[in-house]
């Protein structure tokens, strides 16, 4: 009687739904309405999206890093310091971008693969080619939809990345906005190794990134499309197009001045990067990916210093463990005791191990771990669920 | 995060609301005890944007429309509640740099999603059966932040998401949002809430349903104001 | 006589549900909208006690409870996941879609936490943390309670209690989550109780 009461109702309330329709009002006459442009409209919604972007939670807020890139974003936009506003965004994906207002965002996996200062420079050297061609406007011109421009420029939180995580290019409206043409692609390449030349980096700096991507993405599942690269898809033959010409014009930087070989920075970059680096290293295996984040940890252990090799250790630990497949613990075991070997290993490799041998049934070892976890981190969070481990153990 | 489901049912609810005979509520306490509002009213900047719906059917954000409303409103909303009674209305201005935990901050974002639940669920079919016709929504006594930054007894809350065709203006629906999304482009609403600043409660709630008002001059301000304060107890 | 069947209130949905189409089609089959304090379920497959009414949604797998609107306070249920399936969606991992969320028989109370943050994660919260990992008992299995810490979009700061028990080789998943500002102080108390009340059913 209920259902059939409310089932009632609700057609009643369909029925009502046809008084919702009020007539469209017609144009008042002497109303003094500009006709505004497009491009005002369009920039009004980009200083709206900026205000939220300001105000988003996703962006990172940590002066000493945040100065060292507008510090190097000025330098590198040279007469358009005054126009660029940077936003670092903690998201764990290769992504930078240049909206047409000026609003230049570099998000957090962009920042940890980036090997040095050089590598980096590029990269905002080639999206202030965007903005310094107008590109974006012409995409959009062509495209009339502020609305996926916008979708594009806002920061889109974790939700953005679990499209990307599930495989489907959740940012359609970005993606296909940001397709620019292999035109403007070249464009702002070249832009970027000016940029790059100008202020004496390595112009070879300009496509490690490129390539680190690449080999991330082929570690990918086949139906998996391009996750890795946020904003620029690069296909095998911009890849091609930017080695050759990196190759080309460092070959004529160095014939025309061949003492400067050009300078890549990477002590002054990994000092500001390093105490972020197991926060986004964290942050990139909650993606679950597991395939890019093995490729993009072995690219970090093989050019890490040593007293960073404990806490990669650790992560590239955490990589095998995850894959969870015949051999992966044993690879992981292996890992974990790798960095507990190094003075200033993370204490969780200690939790880790101790966990995967109680798994294993090697209990005093799995107890000598789990007791030394908690010796070195006293107020760890899961404090009291390893000590419940550890009672367990000695009964 | 998950919305409530059936999204269908929401649809539904903004329809069946439109044809309500009432859409400003009172808080229980404030209708229980005969509250009437007196001292100083802050009005928090008002959240507005105008759109414009174009052949296509798509909205564009206009800059110029949403500037001249952004100028009309406040002071036809001081007008109007200053007409025959003693209530002042200052004007809050929220700092744009506050930073993620910034108590006040953190009131606006409440806010927002009070004002939403009460869209969503203070209204004909959306009610929650738990909570049935009760209005007890609240920002809780941390408002008090909010009261010593603005030096107020209440504060006035507007927000409006408006579209107008090239040729006029498309009435405004009140239909329910998802969590936490920015209300960007696609939906129309507009709704006014006055929260007191002392302990939190939601005073009173105003929807604006099937209103004519134009608001990109001061005649048309002038109807907005009168409907989005219909009901206000002064 | 006819010996009649006990009634329960997701049985009784489905009867009424084939009564009439119209509320087929509007309000979703399911469990009854309205939980009354006292004893309660969810997802057919949860027992607990609630010292206060709720609204609630949902189907045979997860339920989501309210008591003034999901954006100030949500609790959910998710009920037996199986190894192998998605922990909130039900999806499942395959050859061709492997990596994400998933539960998998053996996790110890760490990986059970990673589970759940990173699963929220993927729903849109925004850099989801937790604290206090402690086990919690519910069922024959791993289980363990936190706390958790994140936000939505807007910025909009929340917290929530969360927790993961496994019984009979399936996941539960019970979370709430709620404004940090006044609205989870407020209820942290009854739910907390709510938690410590919930055991499977048989």
């Amino acid at each position: 009687m209920k259902a059939l009461a409310l089932g009632v109702s609700l057609a009643v309330a369909t029925a009502l739904a046809g008084c919702r329709t009020a007539p469209v009002e017609e144009a008042r006459p002497g109303a003094t309405y500009r006709a505004d442009s497009d491009e005002a409209g369009l920039r009004f919604a980009m200083d709206e999206a900026e205000r939220r972007l300001r105000a988003s939670p996703l962006r990172i807020r940590d002066p000493e890093l945040e100065k060292y890139i507008e510090e190097l974003t000025c330098r590198l936009a040279g007469e358009f310091c005054s126009e660029i506003r940077v936003y670092l965004i903690d998201l764990p994906y290769a992504n930078a971008s240049m909206a047409p207002n000026g609003v230049l965002q570099v998000w957090a996996g962009l920042l940890l693969r980036a090997r040095d200062e050089a590598e980096i420079a590029y990269v905002i050297g080639h999206e202030l080619g965007h903005y310094r061609h107008r590109h974006v406007i012409q995409l959009w011109r062509s495209a009339q939809r502020t609305q996926a421009l916008l979708g594009a420029m806002q920061v889109l939180t974790a939700g953005v990345g679990a499209a990307l995580v599930g495989g489907a290019l959740g940012l359609g409206g970005a993606a296909a906005i940001n397709q620019f043409s292999r035109d403007h692609e070249r464009a702002a390449d070249e832009f970027g190794f000016s940029t790059l030349a100008q202020h004496g980096y390595e112009l070879n700096a300009s496509f490690g990134l490129y390539e680190q991507l690449a080999a991330e993405e082929a570690a990918l599942p086949p139906r998996w499309k391009s996750v890795v690269f946020a904003s620029h898809p690069p296909t095998q033959e911009r890849l091609a197009d930017m080695r050759a010409a990196a190759k080309s014009r460092a070959a004529i930087e160095v014939s025309q001045r061949p003492e400067a070989r050009g300078q890549r920075y990477p002590e002054r970059y990994n000092e500001i990067i390093a105490p972020r680096q197991a926060e986004w290293i964290r942050a990139d295996l909650s993606r679950r990916q597991l395939g890019p984040s093995r490729v993009l940890l072995d690219a970090l252990l093989k050019r890490a210093r040593p007293d960073q090799q404990a806490e990669l250790a650790y992560f590239r630990g955490e990589v095998a463990r995850m894959e969870n497949n015949a051999g992966s613990l044993v690879e992981a075991e292996g890992w974990y005791r790798k960095s507990i070997a190094h003075r200033g290993a993370p204490p969780a490799a200690h939790r880790e191990l101790g966990l995967l041998l109680r798994s294993r049934g090697r209990q005093a070892e799995a107890r000598a771990e789990l007791a030394r976890y908690l010796e070195l981190d006293p107020a760890a969070e899961d404090r009291a669920l390893v000590q419940h481990y550890l009672a367990e153990l000695d009964s | 995060m998950h919305s409530f489901r059936p999204i269908l049912s929401l649809v539904l609810f903004g329809l069946l609301a439109g044809c309500a005979s009432t859409q400003s509520r009172l808080a229980d306490s404030a209708r229980d005890s005969g509250e009437k509002v007196r001292g100083t009213v802050v009005l928090i900047e008002p959240d507005i944007e105008l759109s414009e719906v174009t052949a296509g059917g798509s909205q564009q954000p206009r800059a110029d429309w949403t500037a001249q409303a952004r100028a009309e409103l406040p002071p036809a909303l001081r007008r109007r509640l200053s007409a025959g009674s003693t209530v002042e209305l200052a004007a809050y201005e929220v700092p744009d740099d506050l930073p993620a935990g910034d108590p006040v901050r953190q009131l606006l974002h409440l806010h927002r999603a009070v004002g939403y639940s009460i869209l969503r669920h203070g209204y004909g079919i959306g009610r929650l059966p738990s909570k049935g016709d009760t209005f007890d929504w609240t920002l809780g006594d941390g408002v008090r932040v909010l009261g010593a930054a603005s030096k107020a007894d209440y504060a006035l809350f507007v927000t409006i998401r408006d579209s107008y065709t090239s040729s006029g203006r498309v009435a405004l629906m009140v239909v329910g949002a998802l969590v936490g999304v920015g209300m960007s482009g696609g939906v129309q609403t507009g709704f006014a809430s006055l929260v007191d600043l002392r302990d939190g409660r939601v005073v009173w709630f105003n929807t604006l349903v099937d209103q004519r008002g134009d608001l990109r001059d001061a005649a048309g301000a002038d109807v907005t104001a009168r409907k989005l304060l219909e009901g206000f107890p002064l | 006589m006819r010996v009649r069947r006990p009634v329960t209130p997701l049985r009784a949905g489905r009867a009424l549900c084939v009564v009439t189409g119209l509320a087929l089609l509007l309000a979703g089959c399911g469990p009854s909208p309205l939980v009354r304090a006292g004893a309660a379920s969810a997802v057919g497959s949860i027992a607990l006690v609630t010292p206060v009414d709720w609204s609630r949604s949902g189907d045979t797998r997860v339920e989501l409870w309210t008591r003034d609107g999901t954006l100030l306070n949500q609790l959910q249920f998710v009920g037996a996941v199986e190894p192998g399936q998605h922990v909130f969606r039900s999806r499942r991992e395959t050859k061709r879609r492997p990596d994400g969320p998933y539960f998998r028989a053996g996790m110890n109370g760490v990986e059970l936490q990673a589970l759940v943050l990173d699963g929220l994660g993927e729903l849109g919260a925004v850099r989801p943390a937790a604290r206090a990992l402690r086990p919690a008992r519910f069922g024959d299995g791993e289980s363990v309670r936190f706390e958790v810490d994140t936000a939505n979009q807007d910025g909009l700061l929340y917290r929530g209690l969360a927790q993961a028990s496994v019984h009979g080789e399936r996941l539960y998943v019970i979370l709430f989550l709620a404004p940090a500002e006044h609205y989870f102080e407020r209820d942290r108390k009854l739910v907390e109780a709510m938690f410590d009340s919930a055991r499977p059913l048989p």
